[in-house]
């Protein structure tokens, strides 16, 4: 009995790492596929992200500083440029997923979709969310149903977190001293995950775009439907 | 990639000038600053790349503190006068002005950061659109003349003046 446990942990074990070795070889493989002119406009599109992420970020993280500080009134500065930032930076980046879904359509394979991670997230909404999607996510065939539905996640993600961030930040600036400043660092830091996964979505998109018309036997783009 | 598709993408985050402008917008506003501007330097000429710049003698003032600081900053180090502070960005020879900013509320690492986002948010923009950003970077960086599309004004402290 004991003997068929230890083979049955074994073969699973086994199942598992060979999964993942799998996984990142053809990430590896469709990684080389990203044209320079790809490369250029993701470049271009993770720096407009990181920019704005990063300056909700760093505006709760400093608030939050300011706060153990004790200079109060540095923190509720930080905690209304936190607010802006967010309400600027959550439609730029539904506006982003919008568009990848709208570039998906171009491409004739898409690479693998990965599933979101629940230990990439640090607030308890987000690590629900990303459990219920990586669940979704083994229940859906096609790639280009796992990228709907990974967007679909990023985007319920992006609004439950701003939301919760907007709300947190209000009952702070109304009472300080009850403010849950750990809480809205960690929603400020899943803001920065929720974008670099929706770049890691353009990635896998632009590269099956580029294989796409490396396939065809002329290389040259197909026409517009 | 098709022009058009990879259009699509490019738009559907705004254009790299509103994204440099919020980046200076949140900077001046973290540091209650008057103005923050974006220089180049190349040898003694000095050029405006992108700026908060509220009046001419703001104008001149920054000018003249990268010019004369030239030595120091080439160094690598920020340079803080009075309630004035240049800081060097990770882009070569280029610097952020922030004016009338407490000494103690400069967070220079930040501000390099930040400066140094909305710089590179700028230098993707090589050839922009005619009425879209035109005039964003000074046509002749030897001139010391900034072009007119290159200011705007931010902040409420900007209405204010």
């Amino acid at each position: 009995m004991l003997l068929l446990a230890l083979c049955g942990s074994a073969a699973l074990a086994f199942l598992v790492l060979a999964g993942r070795y799998n996984e990142n070889a053809a990430a590896r493989a469709w990684e080389g596929a990203l044209a320079p002119e790809s490369t250029e406009v993701y470049e271009r599109i993770r720096e407009s992200v990181e920019a704005q992420t990063l300056m909700v970020q760093m505006s709760y993280r400093t608030a939050a500083r300011h706060e153990a500080a004790g200079a109060e009134g540095e923190a509720l500065h930080l905690l209304r440029l936190g607010v802006h930032s967010v309400e600027t930076g959550l439609p730029t980046l539904l506006h982003l997923n919008r568009g990848i879904g709208a570039l998906s359509r171009h491409a004739g394979a898409l690479g693998l979709v990965p599933p979101l991670r629940r230990a990439t997230f640090l607030s308890s909404r987000m690590r629900r969310i990303a459990s219920v999607h990586a669940l979704v996510h083994h229940f859906v065939v096609t790639m280009r149903e796992r990228l709907v539905v990974r967007l679909v996640a990023l985007n319920l993600g992006l609004r439950a977190v701003c939301s919760l961030l907007i709300s947190s930040s209000e009952a702070a600036m109304e009472d300080p001293d009850a403010a849950g400043w750990g809480r809205m660092e960690a929603l400020s830091a899943d803001f920065g995950a929720l974008g670099r996964e929706s770049l890691e979505t353009l990635r896998v998109v632009l590269a099956s775009l580029r294989a796409g018309v490396l396939a065809r036997p002329s290389g040259q783009p197909s026409r517009a439907r | 990639m098709r022009p058009d598709v990879q259009a699509h993408v490019l738009d559907s985050l705004g254009d790299a000038r509103e994204v440099a402008r919020r980046s200076l917008t949140w900077l001046a506003d973290y540091q209650a600053a008057r103005s923050v501007s974006l220089w180049r330097s190349i040898g003694d000429a000095v050029s405006l790349e992108l700026g908060a710049v509220l009046d001419e003698a703001t104008l001149t003032g920054a000018r003249r503190a990268v010019a004369a600081e030239h030595a120091d900053l080439d160094r690598g180090a920020p340079v803080l006068r009075g309630r004035s502070a240049l800081v060097p960005t990770s882009v070569a020879h280029c610097f952020a002005y922030v004016e009338d900013v407490e000494p103690e509320r400069l967070d220079v690492e930040t501000t390099a950061r930040i400066a140094t986002f909305a710089l590179r948010m700028l230098k993707g923009e090589e050839r922009p659109a005619p009425g879209r950003g035109a005039g964003l970077l000074a046509p002749d960086h030897r001139s010391a003349r900034p072009c007119e599309g290159a200011l705007f004004p931010i902040g409420p402290k900007a209405v204010e003046a």
